[in-house]
């Protein structure tokens, strides 16, 4: 299974990283009384792991080109995936580019990394805004806390959606924001939720027994006979 | 001018529709053609198949139209349960932790069966119902109740022994039952046949009463007083009652226990464009049937009556027909003064 997330930064932070006193990850920031870790000679694959086992909020150095989109595949080994991811996705904020001229040119909304003077504005640090792909729907659908296979996972009013695989899990691309899922299964009682964009957590669907009453009648072609008697049916030979 | 046209041969053969005069004008040949375009199709990919089955529909009822039909042409009676449950239903009283226990055992492997097999028995069928014609947001509910046939629920206490849908049409409640209009058994062989029957589509309720009671009255969706022992001892009706829409009025009771040289009135509500001569009385066994010298008049009320007086000692069973099809029975016995 694959998965995308973006890293960018938001609001850059003023300070200047070599100034910084040197620490293991990184090097401590006096501004903001935090650790900076250093992500600039770490390759891709480096920043995927970090960013996988990351949890809570923390600072990061960067050079321009490192802030985009990566994928992670998945190996399917942990149980756990979602649970780190969706810590993995909190707190990564920015403090502030290297070049401090820069840094007054970006207010609100940092334009996206243009080409740039490669020494000056090659490196930034700050808090990381990590992006969840937009219209992504990921989820679970469980029975008695067990996965189920084969259930049925439709974007209500069209004729598109998947299938739960073995894990009980499913993925759509694309879902458009407020849309309603339906997840169904024969034996089950259909359920409905509401996909909603930005929600970091995954969708998880526990399907309940139905509860009804087996009757049980079919259809038979017969028409009432009451029983003759012995002395009716020898009355009949005759007639 | 097609609607006048449709509505016209809709007319024409209106003995053959016993559906609620509600939907006269809707032309079901589209979705009737439909189902028969998605015959085959699985269960794996329910939301699909409804998809399919519904979406060049434009109204609500011809949506639950198709689903109703592509039901009742692809999914079997299954007799091995039928008989399963029967004899634990009848055994077991309502309610009671046993047969909630047979209940919940039976459950997946009704629901395994009807996935891999398309074969189910009568709850299978309208659970199926149900959740078809909800995915696409049309109301249907599960009711339960006593079904009435030869082989249950004459006479006695009662069985609840059968489940059948109500759904809401354009703010209106409906009667169906998908297993009836599935098909039948040829017995003794245990044989399905699948032979669509229109006439339990949207029944008259008044109809629909006779053959089907509910747990929870407020489904029998009839003005008058109709209690479950009227239920359990009238005349048994047939599926070719809701053909023709014969109703039994009177007697009300099925078991006529007579004195020799009694006269009886027998009294049937029928559609004011049907015949009173179609309709005959025969008496006797299956192999020996003979006609009753008597025949049936519209009376003031639009009622078709016929007298007979009997006078002959006996037993046997009074059968009404119309066609060669009969439609309900009483069973006699005539006795000495």
């Amino acid at each position: 299974m694959k998965k995308q997330f973006n890293l960018n930064i938001q609001k850059p932070c003023g300070e200047s990283f070599d100034n910084f006193q040197k620490t293991q990850a990184g090097g401590f920031c006096q501004s903001c009384q935090k650790e900076v870790i250093d992500f600039s000679e770490m390759s891709e694959r480096e920043i995927v792991h970090f960013f996988q086992n990351q949890a809570g909020k923390a600072c990061g150095h960067f050079r321009a080109p490192q802030l985009k989109a990566y994928t992670v595949i998945k190996s399917g080994k942990r149980k756990n995936n979602f649970a780190l991811l969706g810590a993995g996705l909190m707190g990564f904020s920015l403090l502030s580019l290297l070049n401090p001229q820069k840094s007054q040119a970006q207010e609100k909304n940092p334009p996206p990394v243009s080409p740039v003077n490669h020494d000056q504005a090659s490196h930034q640090n700050g808090y990381l805004q990590k992006q969840k792909e937009l219209g992504l729907l990921e989820g679970l659908v469980l029975f008695e806390g067990e996965p189920l296979p084969g259930v049925n996972v439709i974007i209500k009013g069209t004729h598109w959606g998947t299938v739960t695989d073995m894990n009980g899990r499913f993925s759509l691309s694309n879902v458009p924001d407020g849309s309603t899922i339906i997840f169904q299964s024969v034996g089950f009682n259909t359920q409905e939720r509401v996909y909603k964009e930005y929600a970091l957590d995954i969708m998880r669907v526990d399907f309940k027994n139905c509860e009804m009453r087996l009757m049980g009648e079919v259809a038979v072609e017969e028409i009432y006979a009451s029983k003759p008697s012995i002395w009716q049916r020898i009355k009949n030979l005759f007639r | 001018m097609i609607r006048l046209v449709l509505f016209l041969f809709c007319c024409g053969i209106g003995h053959l529709q016993a559906q609620v005069s509600d939907f006269e004008g809707v032309d079901f040949r589209k979705a009737d053609s439909l189902a028969a375009l998605y015959r085959g199709e699985d269960l794996s990919r329910l939301p699909f198949l409804t998809y399919k089955l519904t979406a060049p529909l434009p109204q609500a009822v011809e949506k639950f139209r198709a689903i109703y039909v592509w039901v009742a042409q692809n999914i079997e009676n299954d007799y091995a349960i039928y008989l399963k449950n029967k004899k634990k239903r009848e055994a077991l009283p309502l309610g009671s932790p046993e047969l909630q226990a047979w209940n919940q055992s039976l459950q997946s492997q009704v629901f395994k069966k009807l996935v891999k097999e398309q074969k189910t028995i009568c709850t299978g069928y309208a659970y199926l119902i149900k959740e078809m014609a909800n995915l696409v947001d049309i109301p249907c509910e599960i009711v339960d109740g006593y079904g009435r046939s030869v082989q249950s629920n004459i006479g006695g206490k009662g069985v609840a022994n059968h489940s059948w849908n109500a759904v809401q049409l354009n703010g209106k409640w409906y009667l169906c039952d998908a297993t009836w209009s599935s098909g039948y058994f040829q017995l003794p062989e245990r044989k399905f046949v699948f032979d669509f029957v229109e006439g339990y589509f949207l029944a008259e309720p008044e109809l629909f009463a006779r053959k089907h009671y509910p747990l929870d009255e407020k489904w029998l969706l009839i003005d008058q007083a109709f209690k479950l022992e009227e239920f359990l001892n009238a005349p048994l009706i047939y599926k070719d009652a809701y053909q023709y829409q014969i109703i039994p009025q009177e007697p009300r009771e099925m078991k006529l226990n007579l004195k020799k040289g009694e006269s009886l009135t027998f009294k049937v509500k029928a559609p004011s464009d049907f015949d009173p001569e179609d309709l005959t009385i025969q008496k006797g066994f299956v192999a020996t049937r003979q006609t009753l010298n008597t025949s049936f008049q519209r009376n003031e009320e639009g009622v078709l009556e016929a007298n007979y007086t009997f006078d002959r000692l006996g037993r046997f069973d009074l059968h009404f027909v119309v066609e060669e099809a009969t439609v309900l029975s009483y069973t006699v016995r005539v006795q000495k003064k």
